[in-house]
């Protein structure tokens, strides 16, 4: 099973997906160690920062990966369509929340991602990092949804321009407009947060 | 455009020539660090405190290794009729089911008195009767009886009960 494995990890999503409608659980495996991380944290910021929540559409979505498989085509990319997938649950999480006006809930904050990797930095700029990201989550729970996608999928997941208006089904000019506007706003909104920004300027 | 096309990634316009964008079309440089940090801020790191339940990937494994059930032609035979989404299906079980319970009781309700004849050879009454049946012309009295609706329910009666009433 070594072998195997070994060869699972130099395969494709396309062609671990091909294994996965065969019943492969080694292929389904490395899958969920490929996506498993990115998918929560997308959700985790589309769902403004219930982590609760973000966990049970991660079981959800893997669930109709294993439950049917023949969905995706192993023609398609694997990658824009699980995104397609995600966004999709979360449209229909906003539609329902609206239908049933759900009070907002705080967001997990102590989940948030302390520091960047690989530097060490002392605690007060922890603690500002941490306010920043912060900050960051709830402007982008006060952004419009469609925009909110697309800014998570461009910095989170750095697909370019043309995947993200394949996943959201609309033109690269739309993206592009989108992007702009959101990222003007948030930066505009989250500048005197910034614990860098000066630091930088000097 | 131009403007946009420096705006949306602010990795790369931190990075970019800025000289040959006119300055009115440049952002402040806080507001361009501040770009960089969120761009940098939604970052997904790799021993983050955000990690996935390990019971999603034990669930999802049980799921795989169970059998999977083909849907087949019987199975959607099998399906309820009544989980269609569409109230036609229903309106038409329904119909069907009246129909049914119409065939399967009595519809004497429909066939009106019945009048049995009793025949025996020696009353001089039926000799009376069937000299006036005889009488009269064979082919008239064929088509009135084929035209009416009793006749029709008497003949699925027939076919239904095996015996032979007089629905006349």
């Amino acid at each position: 099973m070594p072998i195997f494995r070994k060869n699972a990890q130099k395969l494709t999503d396309e062609a671990l997906m091909d294994r996965i409608q065969k019943g492969d659980t080694d292929a389904f495996n490395e899958l969920y160690n490929r996506y498993s991380k990115r998918l929560l944290y997308y959700f985790y910021r589309m769902l403004g920062g219930n982590n609760e929540k973000a966990q049970d559409f991660l079981q959800d979505l893997f669930f109709k990966i294993v439950d049917n498989p023949d969905l995706f085509h192993t023609k398609n990319c694997f990658s824009s369509w699980v995104f397609t997938v995600a966004h999709n649950m979360c449209k229909n999480e906003y539609r329902r929340q609206n239908v049933r006006k759900i009070v907002a809930y705080e967001p997990d904050i102590d989940l948030l991602p302390a520091r960047l990797e690989g530097e060490e930095h002392p605690i007060e700029e922890q603690v500002d990092h941490r306010a920043f990201q912060e900050a960051l989550l709830d402007e982008l729970d006060k952004m419009n949804p469609d925009h909110r996608t697309t800014f998570i999928l461009r910095h989170q997941e750095n697909r370019s321009i043309k995947e993200i208006s394949a996943i959201l089904n609309c033109s690269e000019g739309t993206v592009k407009s989108r992007l702009f506007y959101t990222t003007q706003k948030l930066a505009k909104k989250l500048q005197p947060l910034n614990p860098y920004a000066n630091e930088r300027c000097r | 455009m131009k403007k946009i096309a420096k705006a949306y990634h602010p990795n790369q316009q931190a990075s970019s020539n800025q000289a040959e964008t006119p300055a009115s079309y440049r952002c402040s440089p806080e507001i361009q660090k501040t770009m960089v940090e969120i761009a940098n801020a939604m970052a997904v790191p790799s021993n983050g405190p955000l990690t996935p339940d390990p019971r999603i990937r034990e669930n999802a494994l049980r799921r795989l290794r169970r059998p999977q059930h083909r849907p087949g032609i019987l199975h959607l035979l099998k399906r309820p009729l009544f989980d269609f989404r569409i109230p036609v299906y229903q309106a038409m079980v329904g119909m069907a089911l009246l129909f049914a319970v119409f065939f399967v009781t009595d519809r004497a309700f429909l066939s009106g008195p019945t009048q049995t004849l009793q025949v025996s050879g020696s009353s001089p009454d039926v000799g009376k009767l069937a000299d006036s049946v005889t009488a009269a012309a064979p082919d008239d009295i064929q088509k009135v009886v084929k035209d009416t609706l009793l006749h029709h329910i008497g003949l699925i009666d027939t076919f239904l009960t095996g015996t032979v009433r007089d629905t006349l």
